[in-house]
């Protein structure tokens, strides 16, 4: 006889629907045959890093901020939460298809500037072959269908992907995302109930002002058209306007870029390290 | 009086994958067609960034819509050293298969996620992307379609992400099914050539089949030389010719039967 707790037994096995998502991911069809990939589930206090490396983008990134919130909230309330990350080195091409879809006129053009001029931007690293891409593509919807066919929640996600190789994880791989797998609950990550005390009202209502303004504020009619930015709009009247961006703000940017950096460097060896003994 | 239409619901139907094309094999093709249906729906809701519809569909079925396609893959076999026994191979899967699925992303070229995601060129605001493409004021110019190469690039890759997944989500929908499905990049291609996906800067073919042989597994070497299509024709050739250089042309089948050699020798 025994008794298990439902719940726990729905925890339980998150970690064998991340398995079964990698084994996925694996078995996903390739157009190229040419892309390896790279894997890892991450759990517990291992997310600490990349918790932190949120945490210090959020001045410069709303959506991390959200993101932030939702992976502290499931490691300090003790709800388990496996990560698996999926990653690639797509800045090589050994195809010679010579298709032109990266923007070079040849597989040697693409891998010649890529040697010479790789660089990472705000998430992965470029540039890339786009048929390659797409196989890595292919891994991680794969890893999803599988993770959505038992029914779990998750939300593939190229900022959790960004954050973890920002502090060593995956540290060969140009691209990488990441599939939180759980928690048991419905809508973790789509509708994101735990968030709610994290941002007020006003704090929405600014975000969606600053990200599409006229398209649903408008009152056109003028060349200086008044943006319906509160109740009584017509009062005090305010306008959208197009500036560089100030002083003040670049210094805000500056300081959380450094803020990012120390963290990325705190933690890169230290995470990369386990893939060295992988190795041996 | 309107039940009636209930009664006309019956019927027999034969279902065969061969031969070929003969109505047996057509009533068969009709569950890949709507299974391929499926997928395209799957395609459709696949996880993209930001839920931005990025995607256009085609299906294409019929002896010479496939035919079509295969031979616009033997052309382009032709234009580069590098793909042209991968092209040669995938056209005749394409001839055995009963449809094509072609999924286009038609933001790649002209509405990036602008994301700064950095896999395009690692530049700063997708710069890598805007400097390559005509341009005006952060508008991209799709308007010149003259390209040296196949695909006209740069592409926003962040949108050639979503269409691997989209295009993954259909191949799984058609495992889920049952239905033999491959993605091929040379299909895709021949695709976006004939017109398919119209709207699209990059193309990928999904050739589906429900046979006993899944066609797009286990390539023999010559493949488009050597595969079934051309054993049976040249069958249907020597199966003549045999008649003449072999056995037929040396008695009257009405009244004769050549003996056997034991026989001929008891007289």
């Amino acid at each position: 006889m025994a008794r298990i707790d439902g719940k726990k037994a729905a925890q339980d096995s998150l970690m064998d629907v991340a398995r079964l998502a990698v084994a996925a991911a694996y078995r996903a069809p390739q157009m190229t045959g040419r892309m390896k990939l790279q894997s890892e589930i991450v759990t517990g206090e291992d997310l600490r890093p990349i918790i932190e490396f949120f945490e210090a983008i959020i001045p410069i990134s709303p959506v991390m901020y959200f993101d932030y919130y939702s992976y502290k909230y499931f490691l300090d309330n003790n709800e388990p939460l496996p990560l698996l990350l999926l990653g690639a080195d797509l800045t090589k091409s050994e195809l010679g298809w010579d298709c032109g879809a990266c923007g070079f006129e040849t597989c040697a053009e693409f891998n010649a500037y890529s040697k010479n001029n790789k660089g990472r931007s705000a998430l992965w690293a470029g540039p890339t072959c786009n048929w390659k891409l797409m196989d890595f593509a292919a891994a991680c919807d794969f890893a999803c269908a599988a993770v959505a066919q038992y029914r779990f929640d998750g939300r593939v996600m190229g900022t959790v992907g960004g954050a973890a190789s920002n502090v060593g994880f995956l540290p060969a791989a140009s691209a990488v995302v990441g599939l939180p797998i759980g928690p048991v609950g419905e809508f973790n990550w789509f509708s994101r109930k735990q968030n709610l005390e994290t941002s007020t009202q006003d704090m929405h209502l600014k975000w969606l002002q600053q990200t599409s303004p006229t398209n649903w504020q408008a009152f056109p009619g003028s060349t200086k058209p008044c943006t319906k930015t509160k109740q009584d709009w017509w009062n005090d009247m305010q306008y959208v306007k197009f500036e560089s961006v100030n002083e003040e703000e670049v210094k805000i940017a500056g300081e959380a870029m450094q803020k990012v950096q120390s963290v990325s460097e705190k933690y890169y060896g230290k995470v990369s390290e386990w893939y060295n003994k992988d190795e041996e | 009086m309107v039940m009636e239409k209930y009664d006309q619901q019956r019927g027999e139907e034969r279902i065969d994958e061969y031969p070929r094309f003969s109505p047996q094999d057509l009533r068969r093709r009709e569950g890949t067609i709507l299974a391929a249906r499926l997928c395209i729906n799957a395609a459709m809701t696949a996880p993209v960034a930001g839920g931005v519809a990025q995607v256009q569909a085609a299906l294409v079925y019929g002896q010479e819509e496939l035919e079509g396609v295969a031979r616009k893959m033997e052309e382009l076999a032709y234009t580069n050293e590098r793909w042209k026994r991968r092209f040669l191979n995938e056209a005749v899967m394409v001839r055995e298969s009963d449809a094509v699925i072609f999924l286009g992303d038609y933001r790649a070229h002209e509405t990036p996620l602008d994301a700064m995601c950095g896999m395009c060129g690692a530049e700063k605001g997708c710069a890598f992307f805007y400097e390559r493409r005509e341009t005006k004021d952060g508008l991209v110019d799709v308007t010149d379609k003259r390209s040296k190469t196949p695909i006209k690039g740069p592409l926003c890759s962040a949108r050639v992400n979503d269409l691997g997944y989209v295009m993954a989500s259909a191949v799984w929908m058609a495992q889920t099914l049952l239905v033999d499905a491959r993605p091929f990049m040379s299909v895709g291609l021949a695709g976006m050539k004939l017109g398919y996906c119209d709207k699209s800067a990059m193309v990928v073919g999904i050739p589906m089949a429900s046979i006993a042989k899944n066609p797009f597994q286990d390539i023999g070497i010559d493949y488009h030389l050597i595969n079934m299509e051309k054993m049976i024709d040249n069958t249907r050739k020597n199966a003549v010719v045999i008649r003449q250089t072999g056995s037929g042309i040396h008695f009257d089948y009405r009244t004769q039967y050549p003996k056997a050699e034991k026989e001929v020798d008891n007289g």
